[in-house]
């Protein structure tokens, strides 16, 4: 075992961390300290990280004295490192990042999946959603900050035929944020870390600045195909971060050994967040994948390189669970319009033709090792609720991903409500954008809640 | 001068600034807790109006509850609220924190459940209560709502309950919040008057029905729904007009109004001023900007100073 060397080094010796990555060799972890108290701390850090040594490359991780500090450093640009602070070294905490209003500059818009394309990639820069951790979400316009109004007029399809040249939405839009971008980390750095769970626990890595999100078009409304239209460099408006976080350390305490993941369509987008938080805690993750089409997924030639994809053979959603570490082995994909073929490097056993539930309904029925599991699903209502009911007969606990239309995203217009089932029996509603996003599904009352879709004023019926 | 040109007054309760939110589109404590400008919001405002409070709990009306419509959204939450009780409890203390008067939006279904739920709300907020608005205009409820608001005898009798079951020796605000749903405002304005309201306010939302045209049925499980944001501004500036121009009490400021509707920016806020408002009501748009508070005063502030007046000059100068 090659000793694990800790450096406590001052802020004023420099951020030299790449010269003390080459001269510790490839296993190292370093200690960057603001505060000399701190070396008896970095003691029992070492502590923590020798029960796993084995499994280290290279850590780095800077200590501060309070979480006001880590957070003014994380949004910082130090290379590399991961961070911590003195509380939490004691215990583990959560912070519930605070509500702002900013705005974001657009990077890229782009359609994914054949023409004509239903699904868009959008990328965008906001520094001040650093903290967000899933399954948060964020209130989006879908017009730029001060649009001229010629181009607000939108083409609307089947019975709206015809262009509206007064659709000025309102509202603002909920999203939830399908992958996040850190300053100086690989954007496929899960792949190479390990982190044993007690470390990870109570390590940060540094604060995003570039986000994703998948976002479906639905042709009659007026939110969405306006939103096709931002272009790179658009400013737009946002609020967020919003909704509860959910604290994957609670899993662990309860004992789950396993998770699974179960997206339909684009409900899969927020859950790439939660895949990603689940494999930094270093979480067993299987994943199931439900689209209509294996093509619907497929980066187009000539924008597979803006997201940094090698492989002209670049499918979205997979290729993200593979840069979150997830194994090709773990990942299962079920196409209900058509038999999945050849997709990247996953197993031929883990294409399915048909609908997802099915697939893992099967795949419950055959797995062998059964460890405590839990499963997270978002997705359609009716999927959300065959998976209730399969998850409930395999004893595995389920937390669905609810999806709202939302007035103001931060609970004061109690329109995002969802019927739930209270301890003593009685239904109640909560509002998935306060209390939610995430709920146990097994409080959810699915019946009377394929509430009337709006055709009409309404451009974003999901969050995504 | 400078400090207090944001001032007005409302009754007998002093406010800091005529900025007021508007019933529920405010929540209460935890939502604008979540805020990192919470404490920024909190001090442009002259008092917090809470939510909808009714003697107990109400779930609510079905899904869906809002649809967007042309700058404006239609309405149909149905008061869903945790009840006086929990209220008091849970959320007024919270509230009181921010150190701003807090007015409580009160609802009910019957004349005598408005004065119960009056005195449940006066007798057990330990005196943190600075004022009540009396909501006779809502229009997603089955009993009450509207059909209260437009006629003028039942409001004489919800404000003359209510005013009898404020403790002796308390200082309590009232205020009554009118539908726009009736071809005179200064209707039920007068009755309101008459039975010794201390401030108007207005508007409600105008009802609105939305259709689903694939369903070929209403949108709303009520039907009906009420409209509010940038839409209806000149509604509610208009009926702001009227009430200041025909009414004495109110053109000699006896009875003040406050203005509501559709009020998104500054230059809004100051037409309303102008109209005859002594304050402002903003909802809607804090749905869509939660900083709309904090640029809504620096606005009003500087038009202020720019004009060298203050927001008591303003009340009602249009008028002439």
């Amino acid at each position: 075992m090659l000793p694990i060397q800790i450096n406590n080094l001052l802020a004023r010796d420099g951020w030299t961390l790449r010269d003390n990555e080459a001269r510790c060799g490839s296993r190292c972890i370093t200690f960057f300290s603001a505060n000399r108290a701190t070396a008896a701390l970095a003691k029992s850090l070492r502590a923590i990280a020798e029960q796993d040594a084995g499994r280290f490359r290279h850590i780095s991780v800077v200590i501060t004295t309070n979480v006001e500090q880590m957070n003014r450093l994380r949004a910082g640009k130090l290379p590399r490192v991961f961070f911590t602070s003195i509380v939490e070294l004691e215990s583990p905490v959560t912070t519930v990042p605070r509500v702002t209003s900013f705005t974001a500059k657009i990077i890229a818009n782009t359609p994914v999946g054949p023409t004509p394309p239903v699904h868009y990639r959008l990328v965008f820069d906001a520094p001040e959603l650093g903290d967000i951790l899933p399954p948060q979400f964020f209130m989006m316009d879908v017009l730029p900050v001060r649009t001229p109004l010629g181009s607000r007029a939108v083409r609307r399809a089947d019975w709206h035929d015809g262009v509206d040249w007064s659709p000025q939405p309102l509202l603002k839009r909920p999203f939830g944020l399908c992958r996040v971008y850190r300053p100086n980390f690989p954007v496929d750095y899960l792949k190479r870390l390990a982190l044993p769970p007690a470390l990870a626990a109570v390590l940060h890595p540094p604060a995003a600045t570039r986000f994703d999100l998948l976002y479906k078009v639905l042709p009659e409304g007026i939110g969405t195909p306006l939103l096709t239209k931002l272009r790179r460099g658009d400013k737009v408006h946002m609020v967020g971060p919003l909704g509860r976080t959910f604290d994957v350390r609670a899993l662990r305490a309860d004992g789950i050994e396993e998770v699974h993941i179960i997206g339909g369509g684009v409900g899969m987008a927020p859950l790439i967040l939660l895949v990603e938080e689940l494999r930094f805690h270093s979480f067993p993750v299987k994943v199931f994948l439900g689209m209509a089409t294996l093509e619907s997924l497929r980066y187009r030639d000539e924008l597979a390189a803006t997201f940094g994809e090698k492989s002209r053979d670049a499918y979205i959603y997979i290729d993200d669970l593979l840069a979150a570490g997830v194994a090709p082995a773990d990942i299962f994909l079920a196409c209900d319009r058509e038999q999945p073929r050849q997709a990247r490097r996953i197993p031929r056993e883990n294409l399915f033709h048909g609908l997802v539930p099915e697939q893992y309904r099967r795949f419950l029925a055959t797995r062998k090792s059964a460890g405590k599991t839990a499963a997270f699903t978002c997705g359609p209502n009716r999927m959300m609720e065959v998976m209730t009911e399969i998850c409930r007969e395999a004893n595995i606990l389920l937390k669905v991903l609810l999806e709202k239309r939302m007035g103001c995203g931060f609970g004061v217009c109690f329109s995002c409500v969802q019927k739930v089932r209270r301890v003593d029996g009685a239904t109640d509603y909560v509002r998935v954008c306060k209390d939610g996003p995430i709920f146990d599904a097994k409080d959810i009352v699915w019946k009377n809640d394929d509430s009337k879709q709006p055709s009409v004023n309404c451009g974003c019926a999901a969050r995504s | 001068m400078e400090e207090r040109r944001l001032e007005t007054t409302i009754g007998k309760l002093r406010l800091r600034s005529p900025l007021l939110t508007a019933s529920g589109t405010a929540g209460s404590a935890d939502e604008l807790a979540s805020f990192s400008n919470a404490a920024a919001t909190a001090a442009t405002l002259g008092a917090f109006v809470t939510k909808g409070v009714t003697l107990v709990p109400r779930q609510g009306n079905p899904e869906p509850r809002v649809i967007e419509t042309r700058a404006g959204i239609l309405n149909s939450i149905g008061l869903q609220n945790k009840g006086a009780d929990r209220f008091l409890s849970e959320d007024l203390p919270k509230l009181r924190q921010y150190g701003v008067p807090v007015i409580v939006n009160i609802s009910a279904n019957t004349v005598e459940e408005y004065a119960a739920l009056a005195g449940k709300l006066l007798t057990g907020d330990a005196g943190q209560i600075s004022g009540l608005e009396i909501n006779v205009s809502c229009p997603n409820i089955k009993e009450g709502g509207v059909s209260f608001g437009i006629d003028p005898r039942a409001i004489e009798k919800i404000v003359t309950g209510v005013k009898a079951n404020v403790p002796r020796g308390r200082q309590v605000l009232i205020i009554t919040k009118l539908t726009p749903n009736i071809t005179d405002i200064t209707v039920p304005a007068k009755a309101a008057i008459a039975a010794g309201t201390d401030a108007l306010s207005m508007i409600n939302t105008l009802r609105g029905v939305a259709i689903d045209i694939r369903a070929q049925k209403p949108y709303f499980a009520n039907v009906a729904a009420g409209l509010s944001g940038p839409a209806v501004k000149p509604v509610g500036l208009c009926m702001v007009w009227d009430c200041f121009a025909k009414i004495p009490e109110c053109r000699n400021r006896q009875v003040p109004i406050i203005g509501i509707g559709g009020i998104s920016t500054w230059q809004d806020a100051i037409e309303y001023l102008l109209a005859g408002a002594a304050a402002v009501q903003v909802g809607t748009a804090w749905f869509v900007y939660p900083n709309v508070f904090v640029e809504m005063e620096q606005g009003v502030r500087k038009y202020l100073a720019a004009k060298n007046t203050t927001v008591v000059e303003l009340t009602g100068k249009a008028h002439g």
